[in-house]
């Protein structure tokens, strides 16, 4: 009941045609206006979704790539190097992103990277990796060494040694990692208000809108939220495997 | 690792070093001021009767979330590991539901159709009369923000825990069971001690997620009426982003800044000790 009720009320809403505030009965017309007119009509959502999808994507492959590396770096060499780094990633996951928004909101104007979808990648990869860089490095914590070695011993240079036995060892690391970052990264709301303006508008910012209008188009603010869950719904289905050994690991 | 290092210094510590030497200027778009003040800044927030307040109801707000949220969740992950059957993972499915929808479809939703008119099931649920609304009653507007953050993060702290209770071993709870314990021994003695790192992880992070919590807040109050439901992340955002006080809040930002790095510091410091005895 506590977990149905909300989303009974998303749905029955998104589908009614009366405009009328409803109780908890059923409306009397049921309709799909408030779709056509997200995706058709007077608000477009292709955009924003467009936006969304196109500036998590990109984030998520630069947290990627920046926390393969690093990860495997913290997790193989042990020196007081990789120690310090581990340590002040492990703050900056603490960092509150209300703390980058004002200096990084003027630098942006500044550098006319305010509204653009490159700043906003940018940002949102530098705020994910932290914690990327630290899922990454448990992950090869938990992959033995012996098999490397192995490699080298048998004469592999360490960039055949990388890509022969690491990286296929890595995907499963990989995914867990992209798809939180993803997922953070789509549903991040701070940022995209600071930092985005017409031309870059996500979808948060889209459903955002409608705190001001909600009197005349929640029937819009339902089915635009009904539509932002698809993504997030194939993502959950796709990866539901990998899930669970990634929280094991981010916990420990 | 190196590009690592260089892109997090580039984009996290720039701006907090540029935010620094803000918090020491007059730096104000209203009034068009930019001009070197020293601690002036820092003073002001001594007197600032709103920042405190602000700062205590974010401490409400995370111990309370974090409880709940705790208490919720644990329940639930027991439960599912208990059933062990396909009912169980149905259920799971379902507890992870509100996980799915985004944060601000889920404040809107919660503001607009539960909690404010005329949709107002709340009210309609517990027969309260119309008039009332928690979000615009200064004493209940931060209650109405938790129930909703509670509603909506709740799942996460669960897999979590449940992903913990799942890698336990079960040998001391077979062994126990066949000791004769029964269900709220096994659970009491057994299965908290050997969650404890877990439960403390996940709480430590979920305290810290909720220092940095904005979504909520802002969406379905903004911080009103009057100042009542402001975190410390709204607040600063109201000054710097609201009344373009950049220098003012930047050095807000600071306070913001240390004091969860400090706590969670204290925490880890008096943590290793208590395993090292």
């Amino acid at each position: 009941m506590w977990v149905f009720f909300p989303f009974y009320f998303l749905v029955i809403i998104s589908l009614n045609e009366t405009r009328l505030p409803l109780g908890l009965e059923i409306p009397e017309k049921i309709g799909l206006i408030a779709y056509s007119n997200i995706l058709f009509g007077k608000f477009t959502l292709w955009k924003p979704l467009f936006n969304s999808i196109i500036t998590s994507g990109l984030a998520t492959v630069g947290v990627i790539i920046i926390a393969v590396f690093c990860g495997y770096g913290i997790s193989r060499l042990k020196s007081r190097i990789t120690t310090t780094t581990q340590m002040s990633f492990f703050i900056l996951r603490i960092v509150p992103p209300i703390v980058l928004t004002i200096p990084i909101y003027l630098l942006f104007i500044n550098l006319k990277l305010w509204d653009t979808i490159l700043g906003l990648v940018l940002v949102l990869i530098a705020i994910n990796l932290p914690f990327a860089v630290l899922v990454m490095k448990a992950f090869y914590d938990s992959i033995p060494i012996a098999m490397e070695e192995a490699a080298w011993i048998d004469g592999a240079s360490i960039p055949q040694t990388l890509i022969k036995i690491v990286a296929p060892l890595s995907v499963q690391g990989v995914i867990a990692v992209g798809l939180i970052t993803f997922l953070q990264a789509y549903i991040e709301f701070l940022l995209p208000v600071v930092l985005a303006g017409k031309n870059t508008e996500t979808l948060t910012l889209f459903i955002g809108q409608f705190q001001t209008l909600h009197e005349t188009y929640i029937e819009e603010m339902a089915a635009a939220s009904v539509i932002a869950i698809i993504p997030m719904v194939s993502l959950y289905i796709f990866a539901q495997k990998y899930m669970r050994r990634m929280l094991i690991t981010g916990t420990h | 690792m190196l590009p690592a290092i260089i892109f997090v210094g580039v984009f996290i510590g720039i701006p907090i070093i540029y935010s620094g030497c803000l918090s020491f200027r007059d730096f104000n778009f209203m009034h068009m001021t930019d001009r070197f003040i020293g601690l002036r800044n820092y003073l002001l927030i001594i007197q600032d009767k709103q920042f405190w307040i602000s700062l205590l109801q974010t401490g409400i707000y995370i111990s309370i979330v974090a409880f709940v949220d705790f208490v919720y969740a644990f329940g639930a992950a027991l439960l599912i590991y208990s059933l062990k059957s396909k009912f169980g993972k149905v259920l799971r499915g379902i507890i992870m539901l509100p996980m799915l929808l985004m944060p601000v479809s889920t404040a809107i939703l919660w503001r607009v159709v539960i909690f404010n008119p005329p949709y107002q099931i709340f009210n309609r649920l517990f027969g309260i009369s119309s008039t009332f609304s928690i979000l615009a009653d200064p004493l209940t507007a931060l209650t109405g923000i938790m129930v909703t953050v509670i509603w909506a993060w709740a799942p996460w702290i669960f897999i979590l825990l449940l992903a913990g209770l799942e890698s336990l071993p079960p040998e001391p709870q077979e062994a126990s069971k066949i000791d004769g314990a029964n269900y709220l021994q096994r659970v009491w003695y057994i299965i908290l001690p050997t969650l404890k790192p877990v439960i403390f992880v996940t709480l430590l992070l979920k305290c810290v997620d909720s220092f940095k919590s904005f979504t909520y807040p802002w969406i379905m109050t903004q911080g009103g009426p009057g100042g009542s439901s402001h975190l410390i992340t709204t607040y600063i955002f109201h000054r710097a982003f609201r009344d373009l006080d950049y220098g003012y809040g930047s050095a807000m930002t600071m306070f913001s800044l240390i004091i969860p790095v400090f706590a969670v510091l204290l925490i880890l410091i008096f943590k290793k000790e208590s395993i090292v005895r």
